[in-house]
């Protein structure tokens, strides 16, 4: 397992990999998917451009910083020091925070087509294999391997996040993209004074409890009709 | 700690060949934990877990490790609510660990946790499920005494839960409840309370074992919502959000009765009044 990989010259080289892998137009699958959104929005839940900003400035934010942003930095500290053993125990922690098949299944899916696409495209000196390749372990490793630094990866995990599910919206809510844009936004201004908290969260302080989020990404596999994966 | 209790209680069963039944191997209780008297209801061994304090004050901390080996059947459950009672400073810690044996089976379905007005809790709940073993383990919190008038008037409820197969970490969930920061987590849209439970079920073909619980706790027509999703190739969870704490029992024990259609361990007597 190697962290040296090509990814151009020059102290700014990582910008291009960061924005190359943040794009959504990298073919990750995210688009299938909407984390329970469609859930939430079939259970009545969020149901308008009011209520899906709440959704995403409390619910997924609150996500993100006790699950997501954890695992990502220590994942990318892992990576760092070439712990292995460190990476595969990570990714079966974030499998096992996860609260329903379909999200475990979708974070996997994500990963794991991350992970490939990074191989194909970068070019990988070491090869990591994972059991789950859980896509906060796969962003920490990539941005170990790139040098990229960690708080740079976890605003891009952030904007991968708001953006999957900005654009799950436009199909699901009666919201326009100058809206939704706005709300980007503001997410991500928000979301930023937590990162420094949760890098340096304690792993028993880590997993979150949302029964209704739960609830919903749970019925949505049943759901009678369904436009997303997850 | 003057007035406060420290508590190490261990309890392990086992299978015993020759009597061809489980039997309460060794026990180590007293103080903030007492066992009732353990009665069979073959093939499983039904035990009541009493809290003489009924519940936790400032500063007591609970640590009960229970070991149920290998082939043992085991139901546990408890009398009454476990009350993490009015304390003006300090906390009360409750950590509990279940080994659940090779081929062993586990009913581990307690009353309510109510954390009251005032009670700062930390709770750990650490499972480890070895193969073909079997359980159903019910969480239930209910948010302070309601007839009191109180929703959510806790200090802190920090409550985790981690279950492993063979040591595997299979899920991990920290519930972390603030009130004075919020409501939030535990809310509803539209609801004055909201009451909460989960039944984690471990075991071969979870899918075929929910199939009828599915309709019930996902019923789109009842006053609840409620969720079911299969975690692993072993594992499921349901939960459940209500507005009230009867109807939460009342899905509660449907869920129990139709569940033993399909688990007949479960068709137990708790022997409670």
């Amino acid at each position: 397992m190697s962290r040296d990989i090509e990814s151009g010259r020059g102290e700014l080289s990582w910008v291009t990999t960061l924005l190359h892998l943040s794009d959504s137009a990298l073919p990750i699958g995210a688009y299938a998917h909407s984390f329970g959104l469609e859930g939430m929005i079939q259970m009545g839940m969020v149901h308008d451009l009011n209520t899906f900003d709440e959704f995403l400035h409390r619910d997924v934010a609150h996500s993100l910083k006790m699950i997501d942003f954890p695992l990502v930095s220590k994942s990318h500290a892992a990576m760092m020091d070439g712990l292995e053993s460190e990476l595969h125990r990570l990714d079966q922690l974030s499998w096992a925070l996860r609260p329903s098949r379909q999200i475990r299944e979708a974070t996997s899916a994500i990963g794991r087509q991350q992970y490939r696409w990074f191989e194909k495209t970068w070019g990988s000196a070491g090869g990591l294999h994972l059991t789950r390749y859980q896509s906060p372990v796969v962003m920490g490793v990539i941005g170990a391997q790139v040098h990229i630094p960690v708080k740079a990866v976890l605003v891009s995990t952030a904007y991968q996040a708001y953006s999957a599910l900005i654009q799950a919206s436009l199909k699901l809510l009666p919201v326009g993209p100058r809206s939704t844009q706005k709300l980007l936004h503001s997410a991500l201004m928000a979301i930023q004074p937590t990162i420094d908290e949760a890098i340096d969260l304690p792993e028993e302080e880590l997993g979150s409890f949302n029964p209704v989020w739960d609830i919903a990404a749970a019925r949505h596999e049943r759901a009678p009709a369904r436009m997303f994966l997850s | 700690m003057v007035g406060s209790l420290q508590s190490e209680v261990s309890i392990e069963f086992r299978y015993d060949e020759e009597r061809k039944r489980t039997v309460l191997s060794r026990r180590k209780a007293g103080g903030l934990c007492h066992l009732g008297k353990a009665y069979w209801e073959d093939p499983v061994l039904c035990l009541q877990i009493v809290n003489p304090t009924a519940g936790l004050f400032a500063r007591d901390e609970l640590a009960m490790s229970i070991d149920i080996q290998e082939k043992a059947k085991v139901a546990l459950t408890s009398p009454s609510a476990c009350r993490f009672h009015t304390m003006p400073d300090g906390q009360a810690e409750l950590t509990q660990s279940f080994n659940v044996g090779q081929g062993a089976w586990l009913d581990y379905w307690p009353e309510t946790v109510i954390p009251q007005r005032g009670s700062s809790v930390k709770q750990r709940t650490i499972i480890n499920l070895e193969d073909e073993s079997q359980m159903v383990f019910v969480e239930n919190l209910t948010p302070g005494r309601i007839a009191h008038g109180e929703n959510q008037e806790f200090r802190k409820l920090d409550s985790s839960i981690e279950i492993y197969h063979r040591r595997e970490l299979l899920v991990k969930e920290r519930c972390f409840l603030e009130p004075s920061a919020g409501h939030w987590p535990l809310s509803v849209p539209g609801w004055k309370t909201c009451h909460y439970a989960s039944i984690w079920i471990a075991g071969k073909n979870p899918d075929e074992v929910l199939a009828e619980c599915v309709a019930m706790v996902e019923d789109p027509t009842a006053e609840y919502l409620g969720g079911v999703t299969i975690l692993d190739s072993e594992l499921a969870v349901m939960r459940v959000v209500a507005p009230d704490n009867l109807i939460l029992r009342r899905l509660l024990k449907n869920l129990r009765a139709t569940l033993k259609r399909s688990i007949p361990l479960l068709n137990t007597n708790f022997r409670k009044l």
